[in-house]
Order: C-alpha cells, then structure tokens, then sequence
C-alpha cells in the first residue's frame, strides 16, 4: 500500500507539490496525470524516497519512508522513463548487481525466470551498449521485479516502445496490479490510463485536483453528461492549459 | 560491509568488462593499429628508462619535489587548492554519482549514510587508481619496486585527502546552503578571510620570521611531506600523520547526513547530457543550458545556400565568439601595442615586441591545432548525416558550407595574431635589414590575405577524415578511452600533420620561387605581394579539388553501417 499525507516539497520559494494525500490500495493501479510542471515526477521522486519531501508523511507498505528509508525502499520499485544504465555490465550482471543492492539470496533462478519472462534471456551476456530501447526498458523492470516488490512506481512507462513492447508493458504492469501489488504510474497517454489503471490522480501546478476510480473521477468532470473521455476530463478538470 | 561489496562488484566488474571488450576489439585492425601506437608511446614516454634507471620523465617530478623549502611551497598550493575547493561550488553542489548509479542505488534500501559511505569508498577507491597513474607519468618505477611503492603510497594519501575534502566541502555547503547562507556571501568571506590571514602573516613573517607562521599550513604539510621524505623511516613517519588525514577526513564525512539527493540528481543528469553531447561530437556545456540567440547575420534569400550553413554553425560557436568581441580585441591589440611602442621610457618596445613574438607562436598553435578544436562543421554534423543527405542539395555544396564557420573563426583569430605581430614586431638592421616597416606591412597584409584559404584547407583534412574513415573519426571521441583508442588519437593526428605537409608544399615551392624570382626586380615587399597570388591560386585549386573529391563520398556515405561497431 502506499499512503501519501500532506505531501509537500519546495524548492526555495517555488513549491513543486503542495499538501498533496492519496492513497494506493495493493492491487489498485493509480494513474497520475498532469500538465507538465504538475508535479508528478517531484512526487514519484518524493514517494520512492530518492529524494526527501519538505513536509507529510509517506508510507510504503505500511512502512515510514522518513522513519525508516531502508526498510520502506526494500518493499518499492521504481522505474524512470529513461532506461539508465551501466555501460559496463551485461544485462545478467545488472541483475546480479540489483540482487546485491536488495541482497536477494540465489537470485539465479529468479533472475533467469524474470529475462525468459521478459524475452531478453538470449541477450543476457550482452552490454547495454547492444541493446535496442526496448530491450533495455525491459532489463530494468527484470531488475526492479528481482526483489518482489509490492509497491511500484513507473514514470512514463511507454516511452520509445515499440507497438509490441506496448502492449507487452501494458499487460505486465496489470499483471503486476492483479497479482496484488500497489503502483502508481505516470504518464501523458491517457488512453494508457485508461486501459491499464484502477484508479486516477489528476494534478496541477502541484496541487491535487482530483482523485479516485476512474468512473469517479469522470462522474465529476462530466456534468450528467455521458460517454466523456478521459481526455475531456483532464482538458476539464486542468483547464485546458498548464498554468 | 554490504555497501562495499555492492561497490567493490560494481567496480571490478565493470574493470573486467572494460578489459575484456577493449582486448575484443583487438581482432579489428583499427583498434589493433591505435593499442600498437598507444603502447608505443607510452613506452617511449614512460617505461623506456626503467632499464637503465635514469631519465624519463620522473626526473623532472624529483627535481620538483626535492626535500627543503619545497615542501612550503608544495603546502602553499596545496593550501590555495584547498581555498578553491571551497570558494567554487555553486549553492547547491552535489556528490558526483552518474546516472546509473543514480537510478539504481537512489531507490534502493539504502540509507542516507550508506550512499555517503558508498562515495567515501568510491573515493578512495578512485584515488588509489589515480595514484598508478601519476605514479606511472612521474617516472615512479624508475626507482625499483620499493620507489613505486613509496610514489604510490604518496600520492594515494594525497588523491585520497583532496577527493575527500572535495567531498566533506560539499556537503558542508549544500548544508550551508539549506540555512541560508548562500554562496556570495561565502565567497565573500572566504576570500575577504584568506586576505586577511595572508596580511595579518605578512605582517608576523616580517616581524618574527616565517616560523612563526608555520603553523597555518601544517594539515597541507602533513599532505605533502610523503613525496619528500629521505629514507624509509622517515618515509613511514611522513606517510602516518597523511593517512590519518584521510582517516579524520572519513570520519568527519561520515558523521554528516546533509541532503545531497536532488542536487547530486541534477549534477548526474547534467554530466549525463554532456557525456551524450561529447559522443554526439559537441561542445560540452560547462554552464546551463545553451541560449537562444540572434543570428549573426540576416540570411537574405539572396545568400547562396552554403551562408545557411555558415550562419547554422556559427550559431552553435561560443556566445563570445562574435564580432562585438573581436573588435574590441582588435582595438585593444591596436591601441595597446602602438602606446607600448611609443613608450621607450619603460621599455614599452621590448614588451611590444615580446607580446608580437607570443602572438606569432599562438598563431603557429592555432594553424597546427585550430581545426582540432574548431569542430562546428562536418565533424559535429557527422551524426546527423541522414538529415543532411535529405537535403536537395549536392553533397559539395554541404562541405563547402560546412567548412565556412570554423574557417571563419579561425581567420579572425589568426588575423588578431597578425595584427599583433605586425604591430609590434621591433625595426630591424644588420642582417635583417630587410625586414622593413614596409616589408612587414605588406608580410601581414599577405599573410591575412592567404589565412582564409590556408584555414579552409587545413579544415578540409579533418573533414575528409571524417569521410573516409567516419568510423574512425567516431571511435576518436569514444569517452571511455583506452590505450586502443588514445593510439587511434595519435594516427588521426599524425595523419593530419602529414597531409598537411602535402598540402603546404606545393604552396611553399610555388610562393618562395615567386618571391626568390622576382624580388631582384621588384623588391622584396612588392614580390611577397606577388607571391600571394599563386599561393591564393594553389590553395583555391586544393580547396576546389578536395570539395569535389569529397562531395560524391558524402553523398554515398551511410553513416548507420560505418558507425556500426
């Protein structure tokens, strides 16, 4: 689960994300949509722990991330939209490096189910340097899944896919939901959103607009009206621009 | 212990990894051409002596850091760097992770204090691979085993001191910074605070003798006193007081929490864009993000298509290298040099005419390594070939639009050169008499005539490289180095130099029988002024022959299969 209250981060007198709380249910995917300069990424970076928040309380799976980072950090995967790497391990050695940042013992069989999972098993002695974008998207999920995390935040998920490795993406991220995992997911492509999330967060100029299931959230957006897209939500609810 | 195992796989893996490929990529004659010429320059420069135990260039580092008054000098810059480290730093500067080690280890279950840990490590680490290396360079095993080993230990103490104030400096800020004290009023004080001290030293030195003073350097002393320490014993006593240095130093790092996250995300994801940058055979951006900026012309329909060109890479040039700039220069250069000559009373001739002879050696540097650092044509285009090729235009016409820039920038700083020659260069007699004012005039006035050309042909090698051996050309700004690759560095300038040489002679050849023909005629300035003529024709002739030589190669390259590994 992840349980996020009164979230707030500044930067000086700029303030990235104000007083911002939801919550993410295990087994709930949560869609968080903005225009850019919203916040998301400030939040995705808050809620992972990668960076300290200014005020509120984050909790991941029940742990503080401020009481206690390490073991909250242990339950969490996170997944940027650029696949970062490193130039001189192979794809098995990132995950044998992964398997000692979370110190999963005999990580070998796990790590060779998740790249057959992945379709990247032929490629495991190959440096990213020879993998196509995809390939590498698709090393760091095996990565981040090396651990068994329960809880999941992925920015920007779709970027530079391929049509094959969207929908292989889409299927694994609801996979990952129903097998009971808590994720937040970022992301422009609001048909994604759509198709892939239980739940949606809507922001703006780091606040919260609106929050809920996705039948909620256009319920309030539409006005009695029927049939409204989730694009004409967000037009609705962010105004139509990014101020 | 788990932050150093983590650490310790992620490094020697990496090592193992680097090696392996670099030593793969052996079975390609390129690489294997560039190891040969790499290890032989290496040998040549620094192993070649380790036979006869004398020489090389170690000498140079011994006579340097020889025992006495020296090691008040080595605590002095030591100390001046140290000033540095602390002045520098932005407001919120940040631990140096890349941005792997960034997505990878910023999530991960590790704490605050174990990611410090991790860099405290990675910094010994890296200083004592630092230590081979200048241990390497300063002749370290001229000495024998027990020499090298003393060199490295030596400069282990001092890399890993320096990398660890760096880093405690940074933290230090980065919590300055958080409760406000930002960093011109830390400049201020630092440097309003050194000033201080350095007046308040002087005035003790001259009144009790420096002794007194001593004291203010003593932790940089403790640095430095390894390299000049006599015998062993003495040796181990400099060495302990340096290590616990860098003991203390980890201790006090390690004691620190500061939030360093965000900036160290930001610091990542900078180097990271200059890193993509450099591959992509830009200039890195040492400060923000580049600006939008107006045009340094107006690109008239009239213009012929290769100014688009011209103006395109011109834009890309450094923001200060424009025409405001250069005629403030050249004005400086005039009026400064003419009140210089007019100003025997303190020797203002002799300086004039020493500022000439630098400003005639620049000029040689620039004719020699210019067209390695002016990069805004082909060269930095390379990567974008396809779109290039995409253009309704003849692939001559590209490279000749695209030697335009850097032959303009490198004119306009040869001709500053040359103005400053030509101005204070002294009148001559004897043997010289020759060199009259009005042979100079008409010297740097052919000269500058003949600089555009000369620049763009010089220009024209680089880019024909680029070409023929694009492969080669994009290997050369492989970032991850190598002796293969260093070697590739060195057959690429070599190969430079000599079809530069080829392409000067005939020039040399034609322009000094002009002159040597006609000068019993006409004088000596009016035959120079002649000579410009064929010279002009020759170069124009090259220039002419290279763009169409190269045109069809661009035009047939396909840049996805050459730059393929």
């Amino acid at each position: 689960m992840i349980e996020v209250t009164g979230l707030t981060k500044r930067y000086g007198d700029f303030t990235a994300v104000n007083d911002l709380s939801f919550t993410v249910q295990p087994g709930e995917v949560m869609g968080l949509v903005g225009p850019n300069g919203a916040g998301k990424t400030t939040t995705l970076r808050c809620a992972t722990g990668i960076i300290p928040a200014t005020a509120g309380t984050l909790h991941v799976a029940g742990i503080d991330l401020a009481a206690d980072p390490v073991g909250a950090k242990r339950q969490l995967a996170f997944f940027p939209d650029e696949p970062r790497l490193f130039d001189h391990l192979t794809v098995r050695q990132h995950l044998a490096f992964a398997a000692k940042i979370y110190q999963v013992p005999h990580h070998e069989a796990r790590a060779q189910a998740l790249l057959t999972e992945l379709e990247i098993a032929d490629k495991a002695d190959q440096l990213p340097g020879e993998l196509s974008r995809g390939m590498k998207q698709k090393l760091v999920i095996a990565c981040g899944l090396l651990h068994s995390p329960k809880v999941m935040y992925f920015d920007e998920p779709l970027t530079g896919l391929d049509p094959l490795g969207i929908r292989r993406m889409k299927d694994t991220i609801k996979r990952l939901g129903r097998e009971g995992a808590a994720i937040i997911l970022s992301s422009h492509l609001l048909s994604l959103l759509e198709e892939v999330c239980t739940h949606v967060l809507i922001m703006k100029q780091g606040q919260r607009i609106a929050v809920g299931t996705l039948p909620e959230v256009v319920a309030q957006f539409s006005a009695g009206e029927t049939g409204v897209s989730l694009e004409e939500v967000f037009i609705r609810a962010t105004g139509g621009s990014e101020t | 212990m788990h932050v150093f195992r983590t650490l310790l796989y992620l490094r020697l893996t990496t090592l193992r990894n680097k090696l392996g490929s670099q030593l793969r990529r052996l079975r390609q004659p390129k690489y294997l051409f560039g190891a040969m010429a790499g290890a032989a320059y290496f040998w040549f420069f620094f192993f070649r002596h380790t036979t006869n135990r004398s020489g090389g260039p170690g000498q140079f580092f011994d006579a340097m850091v020889a025992p006495g008054a020296l090691e008040m000098v080595a605590a002095v810059v030591l100390t001046l760097f140290l000033v540095l480290i602390w002045v520098t730093p932005s407001d919120n500067p940040g631990l140096a992770f890349s941005e792997a080690e960034v997505a990878f280890l910023f999530p991960a279950p590790f704490a605050r204090r174990q990611l410090i840990h991790y860099k405290l490590i990675d910094g010994l680490l890296m200083s004592l691979l630092g230590a081979v290396f200048f241990t390497l360079i300063a002749g370290g095993w001229n000495a024998g085993p027990v020499g090298a080993l003393r060199k490295l230990g030596a400069w282990w103490s001092l890399n890993a001191n320096l990398t660890l104030h760096q880093t405690a400096a940074t933290l230090v800020i980065a919590r300055l910074s958080r409760l406000g004290f930002r960093a011109a009023l830390r400049r201020i004080l630092i440097i309003g605070g050194v000033v201080l001290l350095l007046v308040a030293v002087l005035l003790v030195a001259v009144n009790s003798g420096t002794a007194s003073v001593d004291w203010l350097l003593w932790p940089a002393r403790l640095a430095v006193r390894p390299f000049l320490a006599a015998g062993l014993g003495d040796y181990l006593l400099a060495l302990c007081p340096a290590f616990a240095l860098v003991a203390l130093h980890y201790f006090w790092i390690h004691r620190m929490e500061t939030p360093f996250e965000e900036a160290s995300i930001a610091l990542a994801q900078k180097r990271g864009e200059n890193i993509a940058r450099a591959r992509a055979g830009k200039l890195v951006a040492f400060r923000g993000q580049a600006r939008a900026k107006s045009g340094p012309f107006r690109l008239g329909d009239r213009l012929p298509v290769e100014a688009a060109f011209l103006w395109k890479n011109l834009m890309a040039a450094p923001v200060w290298l424009n025409r405001k700039v250069f005629a403030v220069a050249a004005a400086v250069i005039y009026f400064g040099l003419t009140w210089l000559k007019a100003r025997p009373d303190f020797d203002g001739p002799k300086i004039a005419a020493a500022l000439a002879f630098m400003a005639l050696m620049f000029l040689v540097y620039l004719l020699v390594f210019g067209p390695q650092l002016a990069r805004n044509d082909l060269r930095g285009d390379i990567i974008n070939a396809d779109m290039l090729k995409a253009y309704p235009l003849p692939g001559w016409r590209i490279l000749l639009g695209s030697l335009l820039a850097p032959t303009l920038i490198l004119t306009s700083i040869a001709w500053l050169f040359l103005l400053a020659a030509g101005l204070g260069l002294p009148t001559t007699s004897g043997d010289m008499a020759w060199f009259t004012p009005q042979f100079r005039f008409v010297a740097v006035i052919a000269a500058a005539l003949i600089m555009p050309a000369l620049c763009a042909v010089q220009l024209l090698v680089p880019n024909a490289a680029t070409l023929i051996f694009p492969a080669w050309s994009q290997t050369s700004r492989n970032l991850s180095g190598g002796m293969d690759v260093m070697g590739q560095r060195l057959i690429f300038f070599a190969g430079q130099l000599l079809f530069l040489v080829a392409a000067l002679l005939p020039v040399l050849l034609l322009g000094g029988s002009t002159i040597f023909l006609t000068q019993w005629l006409i004088g000596p300035p009016a035959a120079v002024a002649l000579a410009v003529v064929p010279v002009l024709a020759v170069f124009a002739g090259e220039l002419w022959f290279g763009v169409w030589l190269l045109g069809p190669r661009f035009e047939r390259l396909d840049i996805s299969s050459e730059l393929r590994p």
